[in-house]
């Protein structure tokens, strides 16, 4: 309860010293609008603000539900082989550091310009901390628990989902944390390059162009707030899914701030 | 803990804001322009002959043959005969050429009659002073072999082309985007060269060339030629810097004035100037190509302004009408009579500008 009366208070105060400055200094509303005009662009506009914001989480999700399929199976095999990880960790660092808008273009000439290509671009910016973070969690069970599951001849697909995997979950809803924001950022990186082909498919990437074209700084703004909370949302989902259905295995798993 | 950090611990809220406050006054600030322009921006009566008055001039986009004259008056010297240090600064991408004439930190820029418009819906008191390009080269570049001759014929195509844009809406308004896929422009012709169902934005003399160049034979679909016709390349500043420094103003549209007559007669210098701050995006031929292919395009209309580069309230009430159909502007902010003005020259030393009726 302290967190979001916190949180809530920071808010007010930033868009408080927001509001006074672009008072104080004259700030011309195409340089920098105060939050009052930013809220009244985005209630014109909320029609065109909660599409967008739909389209663009439907992309997201696809995006992240691919990026944790993907990225366990690969940390799986990973766990498995340690030839297999050190040959190919380095081209999944590369996913990483790979700048995105270089290989944008490339994907639309691979992909074409689909939905599909959208959520390619956000699985490739999210798939990293999933792979990194599950298979340390999957390499890391303690030895005294391995050797317990050797004396008792385990097989090793009876160790894999009965010891690794259960043990790892915790460390895949923290990678899972990262990836969310991530993956909305690369679902709207996506749209900048990808567009849409029809307005009913607009995500917030697409408007966001389309209202820097016309000059249109406060409902830029209004884009950029509703694609943060986009991001906290999706982070909230994870939170909860991580709380709930996963409860069993991330029960000691603490999360930032207490709750 | 000592006491600094306790004063620390207990103000750093205070402290937070006071720095936030700072950061968003310092720059976004609207500085009277004598104090933002540096050493030598200021109009002394009559002009000041012996030190020329520094000024920035700041483009719309990448330096290319759209933008010849401002630079054929800086390589022939047009802009130092009339007393001014002109620095061109090249744009790109989004260019912010709002922002960056109303916080001062630039003096003129260079702007479509169409850009002139959005920035006055969004409250920018920006004008156009001088249009040299009267007929917008703003056209859909298609293959030549696809045998479309009109907008009308595009269904089928991928149409790369920036949304937001107002020819789009109006081509869009005009039903001509049915069955048009629309993607975002990539800002260079590779796709175009490499996909025969693709088409894409174009300036008429910049990417047929381009795509010529790779052995791909083009046609352009001129917006002009279904009613689109905004000026181009038309030197901005805002009303308060054009009130303030109305001799100035004067001096520089005179110079452009001249520097454009004087690059469709002799485009070469202006062209290697262009091409060394633009050595990625431009070839010499291309460049050559676009003075050419702009003399077409300089030409004022016959029953318009005889003077060069000059605007006529008609044209400016119809983009103005087009612009209002398309729901880009509204009336009550933008109008035709307050979104141009023609400096009267340094003779006649008028003290407020004034639109010239046609």
């Amino acid at each position: 309860m302290r967190q979001i009366a916190t949180t809530c208070l920071t808010l007010f105060v930033f868009l408080g010293v927001w509001q006074l400055g672009v008072w104080v200094f004259q700030v011309h509303p195409i340089i920098l609008p105060p939050p009052t005009r930013v809220a009244e662009v985005a209630l014109e506009e909320r029609g065109v603000l909660l599409q967008a914001l739909s389209n663009t989480a439907l992309a997201s999700l696809a995006g992240l539900g691919s990026s944790l399929l993907l990225g366990s199976l690969v940390a799986i095999l990973f766990s498995q082989s340690p030839a297999l990880r050190r040959a190919f960790y380095p081209y999944v660092v590369f996913l990483q550091t790979v700048p995105i808008v270089a290989i944008a273009p490339l994907l639309i000439t691979w992909s074409g310009y689909h939905w599909r290509t959208v959520v390619l671009v956000s699985v490739i910016i999210s798939l990293f901390p999933i792979v990194s973070n599950v298979t340390a969690g999957l390499i890391s069970v303690d030895q005294n628990l391995r050797d317990l599951f050797r004396l008792n001849r385990a097989s090793t697909w009876q160790t894999l989902t009965k010891l690794h995997i259960p043990f790892a979950v915790s460390h895949l809803v923290l990678g899972a944390r990262v990836s969310a924001g991530l993956a909305v950022i690369g679902a709207i990186v996506g749209e900048f390059f990808v567009g849409s082909s029809g307005i009913s498919a607009a995500g917030l990437g697409t408007i966001m162009t389309s209202w820097q074209n016309q000059a249109r700084t406060d409902a830029l703004i209004a884009a950029v707030m509703a694609s943060t909370l986009l991001g906290i949302g999706m982070l909230g989902i994870v939170n909860l899914v991580g709380a709930t259905l996963l409860r069993r295995w991330t029960v000691n798993v603490g999360f930032e701030g207490g709750a | 803990m000592s006491i600094s950090m306790r004063l620390y611990r207990r103000h750093s809220w205070w402290l937070a804001g006071v720095v936030l406050f700072g950061l968003v006054g310092c720059d976004a600030t609207p500085r009277p322009a004598e104090s933002a322009a540096g050493a030598g921006a200021n109009t002394t009566a009559g002009g000041d002959s012996s030190k020329p008055e520094h000024v920035t001039l700041m483009l719309n986009w990448y330096p290319e043959a759209e933008h010849g004259g401002f630079f054929a008056a800086k390589v022939h010297g047009l802009y130092a005969q009339a007393g001014l240090d002109v620095e061109i600064r090249p744009g790109g991408e989004n260019a912010p050429v709002a922002q960056e004439l109303l916080t001062g930190r630039v003096q003129y820029a260079i702007g479509n009659a169409d850009d002139v418009l959005l920035f006055r819906q969004q409250g920018a008191d920006i004008v156009a002073l001088f249009a040299p390009i009267q007929h917008t080269p703003r056209c859909i570049m298609v293959r030549q072999q696809s045998g479309i001759d009109s907008l009308t014929q595009l269904k089928g195509l991928t149409l790369q082309a920036n949304k937001g844009q107002a020819f789009l809406s109006f081509m869009e308004s005009r039903g001509m985007l049915e069955g048009v896929q629309v993607v975002p422009y990539s800002g260079s012709v590779a796709r175009f060269v490499a996909d025969d169902k693709t088409a894409i934005q174009a300036y008429n003399f910049s990417e047929p060339q381009l795509a010529e160049e790779k052995g791909v034979p083009v046609k352009a679909l001129m917006l002009s030629e279904i009613g689109f016709n905004p000026y181009a390349s038309c030197l901005l500043a805002t009303r308060s810097y054009v009130q303030q420094h109305p001799e100035q103003a004067a001096r520089m549209v005179a110079a452009c004035r001249t520097g454009w007559e004087k690059y469709l007669a002799e485009p070469v210098e202006s062209n290697a100037a262009i091409l060394a701050v633009n050595p990625e995006r431009m070839t010499k031929e291309a460049l050559a190509y676009g003075a050419q292919a702009l003399k077409t395009l300089c030409q004022p209309a016959a029953d318009e302004t005889a003077e060069f580069g000059g605007m006529s309230l008609k044209r400016w009430e119809t983009l103005v009408e087009q612009f209002i159909e398309l729901k880009l502007v509204t009336p009550d902010k933008v109008t035709a009579q307050a979104a141009f003005v023609t400096v009267a020259p340094a003779a006649a030393a008028a003290s407020s500008p004034s639109p010239t009726q046609p």
